[in-house]
């Protein structure tokens, strides 16, 4: 069961989702989906609750300073044509998608990612569950080296990669790729050529292969440097650990 | 969802390096965010602390918002839960602080929303230097969510013996919150 996206709910929690159609779709899903209904009340607490907290003063001038500071004109420029890109191409294509056609709104999978200092200390590689699966090297990538550890019971995985060599105008990119396939990007963050990403949730279950290619600083839409290295996780899952 | 387009214009003006946008789009969610990071954390302070990080990550990596997923306001509350539980994980003194909402008379819902998603392992070595019975009484009855009734059934164990086992591990819960104050306090704070 591919169970709706948190940031779905969370619009649903604010009532803020405006397509009957989707609504509908996703009371259907939350009547049969305990998860997900667990995940809106939650939500529907946050929402509800009202605190007075009021920032601090110095905050605004703080986060401002710091992000100024960290975005070079020429970088803020390019990244801006990226996000208005992408931003354009998703409006454009759910218009085309729910305007014209009336499709059945889709609801996209996803699973938490996070990557090298993030990742709080994690035993998974010690649970008597965990599958190791070795990560596959391509092309000009032979000498990338890393194992991704996975767990269905806890629906974690951890990928561990070595071997990235450093690159001037370009970033290395993590594709995850559903089994519907869907495909969620995450740029990857290199510490001394290596990469370490736990990826946590119930949509674990439904990857079917995570790779990497070499893509435009800042990252790509698509998929259109080469890849590095792959690994394939379809026949890995424990098939009777899946959640109804 | 005109709101949202506004929004994502607004992330785009504020890519270009526009600070009045950056000072609507603060004003507009500055509140929102704090709220939820206060709630989960419990301490202003940190919570501003998140509030910052979910800024600067939204405003560096913006591009990697997806419209169909949901509302930008929606992707900020996501950003801002997954970043106050890494910070209850990084600061254990944090976490001690949360764990002392599980005092019953004290417990309102939202003290420990969403507690229970993070990993197992770093709740149980929150709660380590419990005795055994008093941690898995602790654990079923605040993380599994099971009533007391269902305790004292997987424990075997009388209802009487399993709210003391609450009562006595709640009491060492606060000794122990008060060890590691010192323990952090004597070493420096810790990342």
């Amino acid at each position: 069961m591919i169970h709706i996206p948190e940031m779905k709910l969370i619009d649903m929690a604010m009532e803020k989702i405006e397509s009957e159609e989707e609504r509908e779709h996703i009371k259907k899903h939350l009547a049969i989906c305990p998860h997900c209904r667990e995940k809106l009340a939650k939500w529907q607490i946050v929402m509800e609750t009202e605190t007075n907290l009021q920032p601090s003063a110095e905050l605004k001038e703080n986060i401002w300073k710091q992000a100024s500071a960290t975005m070079k004109p020429k970088e803020r420029k390019k990244k801006a044509k990226t996000t208005v890109a992408f931003a354009s191409a998703f409006i454009a294509a759910s218009l085309l998608v729910f305007g014209l056609f009336h499709t059945k709104p889709h609801v996209h999978p996803t699973v938490e990612v996070a990557q090298n200092d993030r990742i709080e200390e994690e035993n998974l590689r010690f649970y008597p569950e965990t599958k190791q699966v070795a990560v596959i090297p391509v092309s000009d990538f032979n000498h990338i080296r890393g194992n991704l550890w996975m767990n269905d019971v806890t629906e974690e995985m951890l990928l561990e990669v070595d071997g990235f060599i450093p690159l001037q105008e370009k970033d290395y990119q993590l594709w995850i790729i559903y089994e519907n396939n869907d495909i969620q990007g995450e740029l990857l963050s290199v510490q001394d050529g290596v990469t370490r990403v736990l990826f946590k949730g119930p949509e674990i279950n439904e990857l079917k292969l995570i790779k990497a290619s070499v893509e435009p600083k800042g990252g790509s839409s698509k998929l259109t440097g080469p890849n590095t290295f792959i690994v394939p996780l379809e026949n890995n899952h424990d098939k009777e650990n899946r959640k109804e | 969802m005109d709101g949202n387009l506004e929004d994502i214009r607004l992330l785009e003006e504020i890519q270009q390096g526009s600070q009045q946008s950056f000072e609507l789009f603060y004003e507009k969610y500055i509140r929102f965010i704090l709220h939820i990071a206060y709630q989960i954390i419990g301490n202003k302070e940190e919570a501003e602390d998140v509030c910052q990080e979910v800024f600067l990550e939204l405003l560096q990596k913006s591009f990697q918002y997806q419209p169909e997923k949901g509302s930008v306001k929606a992707w900020l509350a996501v950003k801002t839960k997954s970043r106050s539980l890494d910070r209850l994980r990084k600061k254990k003194p944090l976490l001690m602080n949360k764990l002392e909402a599980l005092v019953p008379e004290k417990e309102s819902p939202l003290d420990l929303i969403f507690l229970n998603e993070m990993e197992r392992h770093v709740l149980i070595d929150a709660l380590n230097h419990l005795p055994e019975k008093q941690r898995e009484a602790i654990y079923r009855a605040y993380f599994q969510g099971e009533t007391h009734q269902q305790i004292t059934k997987h424990m075997k164990k009388p209802l009487g013996s399993v709210k003391s086992f609450i009562r006595y591990g709640l009491r060492n819960l606060r000794k122990q919150k008060s060890l590691v104050k010192w323990m952090e306090a004597e070493r420096g704070w810790k990342e």
